[in-house]
């Protein structure tokens, strides 16, 4: 097994985010058991995921709720077409 | 010009169009989701293209010019099957020895006469293809996917191709079997290209 790569990490995030989005969105918690990544790494992408309006971040009272974003959902899209036509080629995204 | 020289440049420049196709396609998808995969495939795709075509072309020329031409248009093939052996090495197998690969390249550096040249560089081709080949067939047998039949059956008939060049260069009418295998080859590895295209347009 590899690595996964920024990508795939980013759109494993966006999953997590996606399944919760009917509730509101999802808690840093939440994400930290689905992303399986260390709490700093974690906080450092969803920052920047939020800076480039792939999340959403919604406050609310005790902390904050992440959604997913025009642009997240957009880039899930894409990043779900093009995880089928590597693995065609018997490749990873 | 001969009637198969012009039909081995066309066969080419057939080749040429769908390779750069491919390319783009994927470049505009390394574009969305700048995936390192996505640009090995695209380079790789525009190389081979581009070095079919010089193959192809070096037929125009004649003696060193037609000899150097026909050896940068197989370093060019080379080097886009070592882009594609690149991505199977990053996302699916890091245990390969990259070490020992460069080798070839030192004896084409090296080597006195473009001729040996160009069979050391169709030589280095070959192996890709196979290393190629064989990722994709574990990949069927793992995943049992539909999708991956036609890379599967594409680089299978590449495979083919270069070997038949290795053996029948001299032959004329070979040199067109060869052409005309890799040209179905290509088309049948783009299948996946337009299937993309075709859920881009749906969408």
């Amino acid at each position: 097994m590899t690595n996964r790569t920024q990508i795939m990490i980013v759109a494993d995030l966006l999953r997590a985010v996606k399944e919760e989005d009917h509730e509101g969105g999802a808690k840093i918690s939440s994400l930290l058991r689905k992303a399986n990544l260390p709490h700093s790494r974690l906080v450092d992408i969803t920052e920047k995921m939020v800076s480039s309006e792939l999340l959403l971040k919604v406050p609310i009272e005790r902390g904050c709720l992440y959604r997913l974003g025009p642009k997240g959902l957009e880039f899930l899209e894409n990043v779900e077409r093009f995880e089928k036509f590597t693995k065609a080629y018997g490749l990873g995204l | 010009m001969s009637l198969i020289t012009a039909i081995d440049l066309a066969l080419s420049a057939v080749q040429l169009v769908i390779l750069l196709a491919m390319a783009a396609v994927v470049w505009r998808g390394y574009n969305l989701v700048k995936s390192r995969t996505l640009r090995s495939l695209a380079v790789g795709f525009a190389m081979i293209g581009a070095g079919v075509f010089l193959l192809g072309a070096s037929a125009l020329f004649s003696s060193y010019a037609q000899e150097a031409v026909a050896l940068a248009g197989t370093v060019l093939q080379a080097g886009g099957y070592w882009s594609l052996a690149l991505s199977h090495f990053y996302t699916v197998r890091r245990s390969m020895v990259l070490a020992a690969l460069p080798f070839p390249v030192f004896q084409l550096a090296f080597s006195p006469y473009l001729t040996l040249a160009a069979a050391v560089a169709n030589s280095v081709v070959f192996f890709l293809l196979l290393y190629i080949l064989s990722e994709t067939m574990i990949s069927f047998y793992h995943d049992r996917l539909p999708s991956q039949l036609p890379p599967l059956l594409g680089f299978f008939l590449l495979t083919i191709s270069v070997y038949s060049r290795l053996f029948l260069s001299g032959f004329a009418s070979g040199q067109l079997l060869v052409e005309v295998t890799s040209l179905a080859g290509f088309a049948v590895l783009s299948g996946p290209v337009l299937m993309l295209m075709g859920v881009r347009h749906r969408g």
